[in-house]
């Protein structure tokens, strides 16, 4: 992943561990709408594919 | 009297404009930060005895550098050292909005938390013990509820109470192996002279951040070696970047705090937003909310907007008899005529249709919905080479390319609103529309006019997608807080929307009035026809129009609609088709489409880009119109339309 993008995401939060719930897609490709910690973000979906979910 | 500097700060959607415009009204200069093209509202207030100066940092996700937003708010903090920080913070969010005060600490300057949106977050059963915040901060904690004015005063008393009696700002420590490297480099950085605590940029330097990097290398570069060597070494304990591996660590101190003064009740059922969200979402329904939204949006503002234009019209036509009556025909009669004339021209487009539009965008962004927006488009977007946020500017584009190109202001780097802007005004306004319909549209049919704004909108995609290649530095994906619908508050978005547009007047007055008497004045000396004849290899040979049609492209300019009454006024009637053939209306609509934006969108284009920026988009369309104009018409000849 784009160190860039990591640390964006880590400034919001989201880092290795956190847990984050996918609310939803959106159609054609489109980003990925996630809750972390109470607050949703939409994040694109080739980004959101390189975040590697653990279930 | 005394005299205080405040500086806002806060992440986006935390309530940062309703806490500025409610402490400070109508007492606001609006401009832009020195030497960029970022808006910074500042504004004053008296309070106890107190002159308070309040400046608005613009809207921020972290410190660290990654947009513009972000450097020139830390850089105000660190340079014009403001005597007090007001961080707003969302307590529906708390764990992402300290990442920030973290953030903000490190900067050593004198901090109050204002811990906003209480009442949304007592509906979700979220409590806050701010007593306990505050001791663990080391900073004022205040909560409040700023579209009710709660709290705000409490505010200002924490403010003049650290100004009196002092502040030492708290310092939070990172884990051994981090923190020893940062205390190596503060060493090291004895003696560096610079307006950032050294702590400061020590931690930047580990977090390798781009412009500190560069601000140590000139004087230090010894430092700059030692902290690349203690970067390295960070990765290799954490198996991270050193930057992320920094971030995780202020996660981890915020969770910790949260944990000691959060406390969640149990499930809570899905709140009216996050049902109607299903809809404004939805692959179907939520596409076609959106339009519902835009056409309702423009429908409306034009049709009032008709009402009120023809007022202006009666008014521009009984001053004009007054004004000729009085001054009698000269030519200086008649340029001094073109000024007032172009002066409620510019109030005929302002009032009617840019602050409306203006109006309910701030509406649709307070309200939330402008991020549900970005969602649905932000895959036609990345078409474009950029992201969903940039869809807003180009709907908007539509009604009218001034609000466009304003608001084009959210996007997060420069590189991005360079093409965002770009795209907005190849994107055909409502005047455009006029023109297109009334020649194109009239004469061969609806049929024609949806394949050319179809071609219309490849072309902007195109266009777009060059230019993200051409410019430096690399997309950026799409990270947005997608916030929870909220009530508007009238109050504050009126006073921006009023600020904004006066500004807006200020900038666009002078270019306006100048380019109408200049217009006029080559008109009546007759010099506008010599030109006009000068643009013939282009206009009769190139594009294979009229030999006029330079005349009429020069008023267009002023806006785009007189197009089409300048051609009614040459030909003495409106039935265009006894001067154009079918080929020529579907090549001048295109022109007209391409060719370049109007007189108050270039002034737009000044305040969003400087005056470089606004000549070099005119120019590149002006010429992208004349390349499409000609190969079109010579397209259309092959298929047989002449
Ligand atoms: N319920 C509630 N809504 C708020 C509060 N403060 C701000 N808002 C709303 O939150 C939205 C975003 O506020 P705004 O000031 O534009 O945020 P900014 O991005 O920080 O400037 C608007 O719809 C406001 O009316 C608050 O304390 N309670
Ligand atoms: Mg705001």
């Amino acid at each position: 992943m784009a160190h860039g993008a990591e640390k964006r995401l880590a400034d919001l939060g989201i880092v290795v561990g956190s847990r984050i719930r996918v609310v939803r897609k959106a159609p054609f490709g489109g980003p990925i709408e996630v809750e972390v910690a109470g607050s949703r973000f939409l994040i694109g979906r080739r980004l959101a594919e390189r975040i590697i979910v653990e279930v | 009297m005394k005299e205080i500097t405040i500086a806002l700060a806060g992440q986006a959607n935390v309530g940062k404009s309703v806490i500025f415009n409610n402490l400070t009204g109508l007492h606001q200069h609006i401009g832009n930060w020195p030497g960029k093209t970022v808006e910074k509202a500042e504004g004053t207030l008296f309070y106890k005895g107190y002159f308070i100066n309040v400046i608005d940092l613009p809207g921020i996700y972290s410190l660290t550098h990654f947009s513009l937003e972000e450097l020139i708010a830390r850089e105000y903090i660190a340079e014009e050292k403001p005597d007090v920080v007001v961080n707003i913070v969302d307590a529906t969010a708390l764990e992402r909005h300290l990442i920030f005060t973290l953030q903000l600490l490190e900067l050593e300057r004198p901090l109050v938390i204002a811990v906003n949106m209480i009442d949304l977050a007592e509906k979700r059963g979220i409590k806050i013990n701010s007593q306990k915040l505050e001791e663990i901060l080391g900073a004022p904690v205040v909560p409040t509820i700023a579209i009710r004015g709660k709290g705000l005063t409490e505010v200002l008393d924490k403010v003049i109470e650290l100004t009196e009696k002092g502040y030492s700002p708290k310092r939070f420590e990172y884990g051994r192996e981090i923190e020893d490297r940062i205390r190596k480099l503060e060493d090291a950085l004895e003696g560096f002279e610079s307006p950032y605590p050294r702590r400061w940029i020590a931690i930047k330097l580990l977090e390798k951040d781009e412009e500190v990097m560069k601000l140590v290398e000139r004087e230090n570069p010894e430092v700059l070696e030692l902290a690349k060597k203690l970067s390295a070494e960070i990765e290799e304990i954490h198996g991270h970047d050193s930057s992320i591996a920094i971030a995780n660590e202020r996660v981890g101190i915020v969770r910790q705090i949260v944990e000691k003064v959060v406390e969640i009740a149990e499930e809570r059922k899905p709140s009216l937003g996050e049902r109607f969200d299903e809809i404004a979402t939805h692959k179907v329904f939520g596409y076609l909310l959106m339009v519902i939204i835009f056409a309702g949006m423009f429908l409306t503002v034009f049709g009032i907007g008709d009402y009120i234009v023809g007022f202006f019209d009666e008014l521009t036509e009984s001053l004009s008899e007054t004004w000729f009556a009085y001054f009698g025909s000269g030519i200086l009669s008649e340029l001094g005529w073109a000024a007032v004339e172009s002066f409620i021209a510019l109030l005929g487009i302002v009032i009617p249709y840019i602050a409306p539009l203006y109006f309910l965008l701030f509406l649709l962004e307070n309200w939330g919905y402008l991020a549900r927006v970005s969602f649905l488009l932000d895959n036609v977007m990345h078409k474009a080479g950029v992201h969903g946020k940039a869809g807003i500017p180009m709907i908007l584009g539509f009604g009218c390319n001034v609000p466009a190109c304003l608001s084009a202001r959210i996007m997060e780097t420069w590189r991005e609103k360079v093409i965002t802007i770009l795209m907005t005004t190849l994107i055909p306004c409502s005047a455009v529309t006029v023109v297109v319909m009334g020649l194109t549209g009239r004469y061969l049919g609806v049929f024609w006019v949806t394949g050319l704004y179809l071609f219309t909108l490849l072309m902007v995609l195109l266009v777009g997608r060059l230019t993200s290649k051409i410019l430096p530095g690399k997309p950026v994906e799409l990270i947005m807080e997608m916030p929870s619908y909220k009530t508007p508050n009238l109050k504050t978005i009126l006073i921006m929307t009023w600020l904004r547009i006066r500004q807006f007047i200020y900038i666009a007055m002078p270019l306006v009035i100048l380019a109408g008497v200049f217009i006029k004045f080559m008109d009546l000396t007759g010099v506008l026809s010599v030109v006009s004849d000068l643009m013939s290899p282009i206009t009769v040979e190139w594009l294979m129009l009229p030999k006029e049609t330079g005349m009429l492209l020069i008023f267009g300019v002023l806006r785009k609609e007189l197009i089409l009454l300048t051609l009614a006024s040459l030909l003495g009637t409106t039935d265009f088709s006894a001067a154009l053939t079918p080929n020529q209306m579907v090549t001048l609509s295109l022109v007209t489409i391409f060719y370049i934006p109007c007189i108050a969108t270039i002034a737009a284009l000044v305040r969003e880009m400087g005056a470089k920026g606004a000549t070099l988009i005119t120019v590149a369309e002006i010429l992208l119109a004349i390349l499409i104009g000609g190969v079109a018409s010579r397209l259309l000849l092959i298929l047989g339309i002449t």
